[in-house]
């Protein structure tokens, strides 16, 4: 029994294998009519209006009509062919030719997810040929968005712009318009373009196996501390969104500010004569600021002395008081001049303008005095010599 | 003989009535319709060429007395010119027609000293001088408020009092002289050519005496240090006329952006911010020896003249 089994399966096999031969040689002189469509079962998602391309053929016989029809039509849904946009019924096929037609199944509401079959039948004269079709809703390839940086760590220094390439692809069943955002800490503004482009960009579509590149552009605020920084980028899509987290390293840098007492950028000072300036020196920047030298660009004859003449170190946000001892040439006339103070450091400096207001000494105004007491004097002098005649 | 009391008695009724007699005399009336019709002239000027240029200048109002607008010259200039003469006209007859009229016996018969009788007539002088000027300040602070519409701010109603009295100051150097030259003359004629005559010498000669005597007296060589050497005595000469002083006390005052009179090196100025106005006390203090020379001249003069008619023969 179980050799005859085997006997009887070999003989199949045997049986096919001659039946494919004799077909690939039947097939040149098969006759008939039939329907053809690539792919005659296929998954659909709920509520989708499915089209599909039928091609008839006629093989050796005679030029005529071939009616077209679904039968049945499952419950819910409706069949409508299509021929160049209009609704046909039927095609005019010539021996040997083949024409199209499009069928497009539409669901209404109500319909289940499942199995659903069409029968497609073609009837000409003395023929029929069924091409049943069979459609699965709800088991459709699920919409997927992935999302690749290409360099997913930057570092810079504050005023740098961060500019990071994001690849966006469309890994899911369906087109799809994509939109893309970015969540950064307060403060840093976020600019999303194409690749290479500047238009900023929110929305863009993006095809089943697209793949896109923005640029996601990031730049700190004015001072950010030292420090990394997460930026979440999110792409979305109406049913799915797809993050990815990039991270940003600001190196800090130091920015001196150099400023007077009370933010005063003026001061006076008596020709020859030395006058204190109390400086505030403040590092406003996010990295310790080192090795500062103080200096100064000052009309000829004029001495600039710091006290003390440099600084160590300066943490961020700290400010220190310095004394610049100020001496005016002797010469210098009375008025405004401007003296340019400066703190050096590392790949930063800062300067600042200051207005010396010059006062002349007053010497020459006591010697005035005296010249009318002397004159005074010599009036008296003659009152009491000459007087009372 | 050494009389008793104080030497000042009567003093103020001399000044009352002297001050009176000039404040109603036709002579005063006709000079201060010059000095009105001039001055007032050269500040309408000045008001349109502000008008133009409004709002250019911090201080808008010190620019009436010195914006001058062709063919006229400014405020300053005129009065530069015209202050002489209301001074001369006030003094040269003060104690000469005294002796002319033969009064003066009869007014010295009264308890008044002498001392008294030239120190009132110098400071009725001095109050008319005043009075007249201080009206005229306020008749042009007045056509700039009217006409330009900005209303003067602290700085410059200090700076513009600071000129009105510069300006009596000045006045008094002339009034001082013209009543040494009526003490030394007995003619009233020759007292006033005398006056006018020292006048004409410093407001129009002084300034071409000034560098011949430079040359005259200075250092030869062609090199910068004598001429800067020169220069300094040119300028020292120079201010030997009371209208030098008077104007460059009047450029500090009004142009408060005015930094130095004499001449500047080039390296005092690297590093100034030029055009910026100078503090009232620094402009003060810039002009302080041009005041205080206006001022002893006046003391100076007068006591000159003081001396001359305390020793003068006057019961001809």
């Amino acid at each position: 029994m179980r050799v005859g089994m085997h006997a009887l399966a070999l003989a199949l096999l045997l049986g096919l294998a001659h039946a494919t031969a004799a077909e690939t040689s039947a097939n040149a002189n098969y006759k008939g009519i039939w329907v053809s469509t690539p792919y005659p079962s296929f998954d659909a998602g709920a509520g989708e209006t499915v089209t599909l391309d039928l091609t008839v053929h006629n093989a050796g016989r005679p030029p005529q009509r071939v009616a077209l029809a679904v039968d049945p039509v499952p419950q819910g849904w409706s069949a409508v062919f299509l021929g160049e946009g209009k609704r046909v019924q039927s095609v005019f096929v010539a021996p040997g030719d083949k024409a199209t037609v499009k069928l497009r199944l539409e669901p209404s509401g109500d319909v289940t997810d499942g199995a659903h079959r069409f029968d497609v039948t073609a009837s000409a004269a003395e023929t029929r040929f069924t091409l049943p079709i069979e459609l699965t809703i709800g088991a459709s390839l699920p919409p997927k968005l992935t999302l690749k940086p290409e360099l997913p760590a930057l570092r810079g220094s504050p005023n740098t712009e961060f500019d990071y390439k994001v690849a966006i692809r469309n890994d899911g069943g369906d087109d799809a318009t994509v939109r893309v955002d970015a969540a950064a800490p307060q403060g840093f503004r976020v600019k999303i373009t194409e690749q290479y482009g500047s238009q900023e960009l929110t929305s863009f579509p993006l095809k089943v196996g697209e793949t896109r590149t923005v640029s996601v552009k990031v730049t700190p605020p004015f001072g950010a501390k030292q420090g990394s920084y997460p930026i979440a980028v999110r792409a979305a899509t109406g049913r799915t969104e797809a993050r990815t987290e990039l991270a940003m390293e600001v190196s800090g840098a130091p920015r001196l500010e150099l400023r007077g007492r009370n933010d005063l950028l003026s001061a006076a000072a008596e020709a020859g004569e030395e006058t204190p300036i109390e400086l505030v020196l403040a590092n406003r920047g996010s990295a310790p600021a080192h090795a500062i030298k103080l200096d100064a660009t000052t009309p000829s004859g004029w001495k600039v002395t710091f006290q003390p003449e440099r600084l160590d170190t300066l943490a961020p946000e700290a400010t220190e008081t310095v004394k610049a001892l100020v001496v005016p040439a002797d010469k210098a006339i009375a008025g405004d001049y401007m003296l340019t103070l400066r703190a050096v450091t590392e790949g930063t400096n800062e300067s600042s303008d200051f207005r010396i207001t010059v006062r002349t000494s007053t010497l020459w105004g006591v010697v005035g005095v005296l010249v009318i007491a002397a004159a005074l004097v010599v009036l008296v002098a003659a009152m009491l010599r000459y007087g009372r005649r | 003989m050494r009389r008793e009391g104080s030497p000042w008695t009567g003093a103020w009724t001399v000044v009352a009535k002297e001050t009176a007699d000039h404040l109603t005399s036709v002579r005063l009336r006709f000079l201060e319709g010059l000095i009105l019709l001039a001055a007032g002239g050269a500040v309408y000027a000045a008001i349109g060429r502000i008008r133009d240029t409004v709002g250019r200048d911090p201080f808008l109002f010190l620019s009436l007395f010195t914006v001058a607008r062709e063919p006229l010259p400014s405020f300053v200039v005129f009065l530069g010119f015209l202050v002489p003469l209301v001074s001369i006209a006030l003094g040269f007859d003060a104690v000469n027609s005294e002796h002319s009229r033969r009064t003066l016996s009869r007014l010295l018969a009264q308890p008044i000293y002498r001392d008294a009788l030239l120190i009132g007539k110098f400071l009725a002088g001095l109050v008319t001088l005043a009075v007249a000027f201080l009206t005229l300040w306020l008749l042009v602070i007045g056509l700039g408020l009217l006409l330009v519409g900005v209303p003067p701010g602290g700085e410059e109603v200090l700076r513009g009092f600071a000129f009105l009295v510069v300006t009596v100051a000045y006045g008094g150097v002339w009034l001082a002289l013209a009543m040494l030259f009526s003490v030394l003359f007995r003619q009233q004629a020759t007292a006033a050519l005398a006056s006018l005559a020292v006048w004409l010498l410093f407001a129009v000669f002084w300034s071409m005496l000034a560098p011949l005597v430079a040359e005259a007296i200075g250092p030869a060589q062609p090199t910068p240090l004598a001429a800067v050497e020169r220069s300094e005595i040119q300028q020292a000469f120079a201010r030997l006329s009371p209208n030098v002083l008077f104007g460059e006390a009047t450029l500090a005052l009004l142009n408060p952006a005015t930094r130095a009179l004499g001449p500047v090196f080039f390296s005092q100025l690297e590093g100034a911010l030029i055009g910026s106005p100078l503090p009232f006390a620094e402009s003060l203090l810039l002009i302080w020896p041009q005041v205080t020379g206006l001022v002893a001249a006046v003391i100076v003069t007068f006591t000159i003249a003081y001396v001359l008619f305390q020793r003068q023969e006057i019961r001809a």
